[in-house]
């Protein structure tokens, strides 16, 4: 140093470059000084020349016995491999007296998190003194630029410089290197005589514990392989994929994760949903909803589902999850293949054809390693996996729901890499959670735009009967006896009915529906939006409306004692329900009576009531006895669902009691009607435009579908008859066992799962046979009745009013590809709904039992590898209770039940008591949980929600 | 950089150089003592800085970025390497604020259109697209520390100097997605025990044997000179900027680009006798260059050239 005052223990200054590739590719290089310096410890504590440097803790304590291969006292010096690989090893006390280098701590540090959390607690948390690291990198004597050993790998040059230079250093201590790779020890042996495979250093140490390490160290040899670059294939290019699409080798199909198993997915791959599966990496870096272009495995590779429940909040339960992604993913990937008995057509993506990315609502992970800044995000939709992203607020952001981006996927990387792009707000707030579930489902939910709100007649509006659009009159109904009947709090009341006998056995019934389309015109703003919506979206708390407010709750609604315009569809009919005529027409009707379904119940079974109301009510009860009769003759299913309804306490929007939904004679009667009308509206709009009605479906699941519920039902001494609808509706009936009164309805939960679900569709674009309404075993079908809510009934009342000359018909409304449009749109948007609203019922249950317990009955709805799903009706709550593997507890998939010392315990769909409560041991994330307390098993623990689409 | 000289000093200076006797004592064709040394910059990938005689003092830096690019909008290989000039107000006041820029931009012009067929004389050069789509840019980027005449020549000097300093890494090419490819960078030895960032990378280096020199003659009275002081530059009638490439083989010198630097007329006579005093000027600079790049000693870290 020329200019320089010499200082303490600065030997010398040398520059150090090194060259490195960003995550946006960019390559840059790094110029660095470094001082090189003469007063580092050496870290023997009798070294007289290092004395004054620092601790110097090796050889404080002898090595409590000898090595064969090594005479005298040593000291050992561990390269990164072993230490990544072996960790657990050096817990041990037989291994001591350890040096670990500089570069073998930064090799750790950036290569195996978990292996650096032991290293750095077992040199820095337990003052053992069995551990000195060792500042190569920064010592005069043991460091330098060039290369000093050629033929040698940087890490090992490294290394052996420093067992060189500790060899020279200390007189009567012999620094020894442990390798756990044998071409490395032969390497390094040309330069350094005292080089052991670690395996061979503990087999020859003189203690009979070394037996211990030999069996745990077997243990890991057979777990890992060295980590590989490249983690997953790569995706092969466009015109490669659209090349094997056209020869066959390859399908396309949209890749969807399965709600049980993380690491499994399925890929429909073509119109008879025929599908393939596809596990592990073989997933190739899809995302939940991207299409992919998936390939056959050969044979021999195909495997079958797990069987097993693996939902990434469980395993997190189970061991912590770990930040920097060198976790077990990859290594226990073989479980899978010891069941190889009913293997299924096995896949693998080899290329992405389009992308299903948007923004992802979460959360931060807690980190482990303090103030890091990359950090995995953990998204509310558990189909989708963690991403990993890189921020300076990750104190900040732990307390919100963020949203975040993905970027890309490399090859690389175990997770996806996204960006942070907005905070929603406090986590656990009810308007922070609210919007997160509206985000997560896309629900448009802003408020309605001025360009909507200009299209609203005024307040005072007034019908007028002349006002005609069509060629067809309006016709005045008001002197008819019609009234509503709807829940306790509705107010938008799209249908209202009557039945008047006009003749010896024969009666008139009419439906009458609101008149939305009167008011909502196509091609306007509000028509836009009503479209774009969709449905209108029901929460727990809150009802996001298709229309604005001034038209869903007031001048559409049918309200009592009001004149409305509504479209008519009128019957006569004899009592036994043959209809001898219909006509469709659009009304001017005052209903007589906003009636809810109980109070309606009250009337029709209160003999005193003999007003016009009571009558009509009473002949349209009576006729619906008729139509559900003939309904259910023809094989229409009844279903039961698990849903449940909130009593809300308005006032702070908190649940305050649960209720399930009763249901009522008048609930079917209305029903009837409806579908009544539903029916006849199809065969009219169909007849008239046979290749552009929006018309509705539900498929005829395939028998292969049906193959959970028959096992069930086997396993419960009850046969399924899957041949036919009838066959189905039927032997449901018959399943009924005397000392479980639910399973029935247990049943029936499953026949709803084991069906897709109906959706809208063109005419036109599907084979007419396939037209038809399996679950209400009718030829055809739409939705006519409740056009506040659903834009499908919007272009329904369209389409009628054209066929019948009460409107003209407008542009875009007779095509084809259009309807196909509109169809794709509402179909997505009623799933999201239903989606939102079962995750809202969720959200409200934590809600309800924050500081409740309460123990109720609960069903066996699924036995898992690893756990039970528990069913409890009362709440319409489903998860699952994670079985921990017990030395007596052994779970039979095949026979669906859970073995106590060879004694089933329990057995699918049979009733068990659990204990719900909320776990807030992670404040972030309270969730409901499950405990079983009857039967009591050794091994039972805790639940993970499984029913809702989104893990809170 | 302003001078202020009367006209009879003029005269003095004119008379002088037409009998081949400079104010400095030089002759026409003389070259003041330059001095070149790489490796200046430790944070750029190739870094050269010239001196000419105490007063003119160029500094050059080469940024490497690894750059993907559209093969069909550009099929045939491009040269990779780019100018950027930068005056700054140390040099002369003039250059403060945005001053130099448009003059920095003449120059930078120059020097693109004397490399513009650089993958042709620098043999190796192709290397620098490491595969379809990928390349290396060579961000040359060239500070006038201090302007005392002929900075053109300087910096033609210190681009070489810098270019013969550059290390590339080298680079593995694997398959990605779709067809594309990712690319590595190439450490050929094992990491074994340490951070895969800290294993050294291969480099490789530009063979700058024939790469051009640019060098401004002038005309002063009828005389034709060489590396200009201020003074003299006052007096120019007319001057050229002469790019002449080495051509090894045939050991003759190829003049690469020919341009006239501010005003004044010349005949063709006399562009052709300045670009002849320029062939001959140019042979000892190359030896004297190839001589310097064999045989510079380096600095030792943590000796800075500023000391």
């Amino acid at each position: 140093m020329d200019l320089n005052v010499k200082q303490s223990g600065i030997h010398s200054c040398i520059l150090h470059t090194s060259y490195f590739k960003n995550r946006s590719g960019k390559v840059y290089k790094r110029a660095a000084e470094r001082y090189l310096r003469t007063d580092l410890p050496c870290g023997l504590s009798e070294c007289v020349a290092c004395k004054d440097f620092g601790k110097n803790p090796l050889l404080k304590k002898e090595n409590p016995t000898g090595n064969a291969l090594i005479p005298g006292r040593h000291v050992l010096i561990v390269d990164s491999t072993s230490l990544i690989r072996f960790y657990d090893l050096f817990d041990s006390e037989l291994l001591r007296n350890i040096i670990i280098t500089q570069t073998v701590w930064e090799g750790v540090k950036a290569k195996a998190v978990p292996a650096y959390k032991k290293m750095n607690s077992l040199c820095y948390e337990t003052s053992q003194d069995r551990f000195h690291v060792f500042m190569n990198e920064f010592h005069f004597e043991t460091f330098s630029e060039q290369p000093r050993f050629e033929d040698l790998s940087r890490g090992e040059e490294l290394l052996t410089t420093t067992a060189i230079w500790l060899a020279s250093h200390w007189k009567n201590v012999t620094p020894v290197v442990l390798v756990c790779d044998e071409e490395s020890k032969e390497r390094i042996g040309k330069h350094f005589g005292h080089v052991l495979h670690l395996k061979e250093y503990i087999q020859n140490i003189e203690d009979p514990g070394k037996q211990g390490l030999l069996d745990q160290m077997a243990a890991y040899e057979s777990s890992g392989s060295g980590n590989e670059k490249q983690l997953f294939e790569e995706h092969i290019s466009h015109d490669k994929i659209m090349e094997g699409i056209a020869n066959g080798t390859i399908k396309r199909g949209t890749f969807s994760v399965s709600r049980e198993n993380y690491r499994e997915a399925s890929v429909i791959i073509d119109d008879q949903l025929n599908s393939w599966f596809i596990t592990g990496t073989h997933c190739n870096r899809s995302v939940n909803g991207d299409v992919v272009a998936v390939q056959l495995l050969p044979e021999s590779e195909w495997t079958c589902p797990e069987k097993k429940i693996r939902l990434r909040d469980v395993e997190e339960y189970v061991t912590t999850a770990d930040d920097m992604g060198n976790d077990d993913d990859v290594a226990d990937e073989p479980a899978a293949k010891k069941a190889k008995r009913n293997t299924v057509p096995t896949a693998k993506v080899v290329g992405i054809i389009k992308r299903n990315w948007r923004q992802y609502c979460g959360m931060l992970l807690p980190s482990q390693v303090k103030g890091a800044r990359r950090h995995l995000f953990c998204p509310a939709e558990r189909l989708i996996p963690r991403i990993r992203i890189e921020t300076e607020q990750a104190d900040v952001l732990s307390q919100q729901r963020i949203v975040v981006a993905i970027d890309h996927w490399p090859r690389d990387s175990r997770y996806p890499l996204g960006h942070y792009v907005r905070s929603i707000g406090e986590m656990g707030s009810r308007e922070t959670e609210n919007e997160v579930l509206l985000l997560e489902h896309d629900i448009p939910h802003a408020p309605f735009s001025e360009a909507v709100l200009d299209c609203l007649p005024r307040e005072e509006w007034e019908p007028d009967l002349n006002d005609n659009r069509g060629m067809m009159p309006r016709v005045d109904l008001r002197h008819l006896t019609i009234c509503s009947v709807d829940p306790l709090g509705c107010t938008d009341i799209d249908d209202a009915l009557h039945c008047k006998q006009i003749g010896d056995d024969l009666f008139e019934v009419g439906v009458h529906i609101a008149d939305v389309t009167h008011f909502v015109r196509p091609g306007t703003a509000i028509d836009d939006e009503a479209a774009l919506r969709g449905t209108t979206v029901y929460l727990c708390d809150r009802r996001i409306d298709m229309l604005p407010c001034l038209l869903s709750s007031n001048l559409c609604s049918l309200r009592g004692e009001e004149e409305r315009y509504a479209f008519s569809c009128i019957w006569t009919m004899t009592s036994s329900a043959d209809i001898q005529s219909v006509k469709y027409h659009k009304s001017l009707i005052k209903s007589k009576a906003a009636l809810t379904y109980e109070k309606a119940q009250e009337i029709i079974d209160d003999p005193k009531e003999q007003n016009d109301v009571a009558q009509g009510l009473r002949g349209l009860m009576k006729l619906s006895k008729v139509l559900n009769a003939r309904r259910t003759g023809n094989g229409a299913l009844t279903l039961a669902s698990s849903e449940v309804r909130f009593d809300m306490d308005w006032e702070s929007r908190t649940p305050k009691k649960v209720m399930e939904k009763q249901h009522l004679d008048t609930h079917s009667m209305v029903e009837e009607f409806m579908l009544l009308a539903n029916i006849s509206v199809a065969e009219k709009i169909l007849q008239e435009y046979p290749d552009c009605a929006l018309l509705r479906r539900h498929p005829v699941p395939l028998k292969e579908s049906y193959k959970p519920l028959v096992e069930a039902a086997r396993h419960r001494g009850f046969e399924i008859i899957v041949e036919s609808g009838k066959g189905l509706a039927d032997s449901l009936n018959r399943c009924v066992d005397a000392k479980n009164p639910m399973l029935n309805r247990l049943l029936r939960m499953l026949t709803t799962r084991c069906m897709t679900q109906a959706v809208y569709f063109s005419a036109g674009t599907v084979p007419v046979p396939q037209y038809q309404h399996f679950g209400l075993a009718c030829p055809i079908y739409t939705h006519f009745t409740s056009p506040i809510r659903r834009y499908a009934d919007v272009i329904v009342h369209r389409l009628l009013a054209a066929a019948i000359g009460a409107d003209d018909i407008q542009s875009g409304l007779l095509n084809q590809s259009g309807c196909t449009k509109v169809c794709a749109n509402i179909n997505y948007r009623h799933k999201q709904a239903q989606y939102a609203g079962r995750a809202s019922v969720q959200l409200n249950v934590v809600r309800y039992f924050k500081g409740k317990v309460e123990t109720c009955e609960g069903f066996v709805m699924g036995v898992r590898n690893n756990g039970i799903q528990v069913f409890v009706p009362k709440y319409g709550l489903e998860s699952i209770i994670v079985l921990q593997p017990g030395s007596d507890t052994v779970v039979d998939v095949e026979e669906m039940s859970v073995k106590v010392n060879g004694v089933a315990v329990i057995k699918e769909l049979e009733p068990v008591t659990v204990r719900i409560s909320v776990n807030e041991k992670n404040q972030q994330r309270p969730r409901v949980e499950l405990q079983l307390m009857k039967p009591a098993i050794p091994g039972l623990s805790t639940d993970f929600d499984l029913s809702s689409s989104i893990g809170i | 950089m302003e001078v202020q000289i009367s006209d009879d000093e003029k005269l003095f200076l004119i008379h002088g150089v037409e009998s081949d006797l400079r104010n400095d004592g030089r002759s026409c064709e003389d070259f003041r003592p330059m001095i070149l040394e790489r490796g200046v910059l430790s944070g750029t990938n190739g870094s050269c800085r010239v001196q000419l005689g105490q007063t003119t003092d160029v500094l050059a830096g080469i940024k490497l970025e690894l750059e993907s690019f559209d093969t069909i909008a550009y099929p045939k290989p491009r040269q990779p390497i780019y100018f950027h000039v930068d005056f700054t107000a140390n040099a002369s006041t003039q250059f403060a604020g945005k001053g130099g820029d448009q003059y920095g931009e003449e120059v930078a012009a120059a020097f693109h259109a004397a490399y513009s067929r650089s993958l042709d004389f620098i043999p190796n050069l192709s290397k620098t697209l490491v595969a379809e789509g990928y390349r290396w840019k060579i961000n040359m980027d060239v500070s006038i520390l201090q302007w005392a005449g002929s900075f053109p020549d300087a910096i033609s000097l210190a681009v070489i100097g810098a270019l013969s300093d550059l290390e590339i890494p080298e680079v593995e090419v694997a398959p990605d997605d779709g067809g594309k490819v990712s690319v590595v960078l190439k450490r050929p030895r094992h990491g074994g025990n340490m951070r895969d960032e800290e294993v050294p990378v291969e480099m490789w280096k530009l063979d700058v044997t024939k790469c051009p020199l640019l060098l401004t003659v002038s005309k002063i009275g009828t005389a034709n000179l060489v590396d200009c002081c201020p003074e003299e530059e006052s007096c120019i009638r007319a001057q050229l900027l002469v790019g002449i490439s080495q051509n090894p083989e045939e050991e003759k010198y190829d003049v690469t680009c020919v341009k006239q630097l501010g005003g004044g007329l010349l005949e063709m006579e006399s562009v052709l006798e300045m670009i002849e005093l320029a062939q001959k000027a140019t042979k000892g600079i190359y030896e004297a260059l190839a001589k310097r790049l064999k045989t510079e000693e380096r600095r030792k870290p943590g000796h800075s050239f500023l000391l």
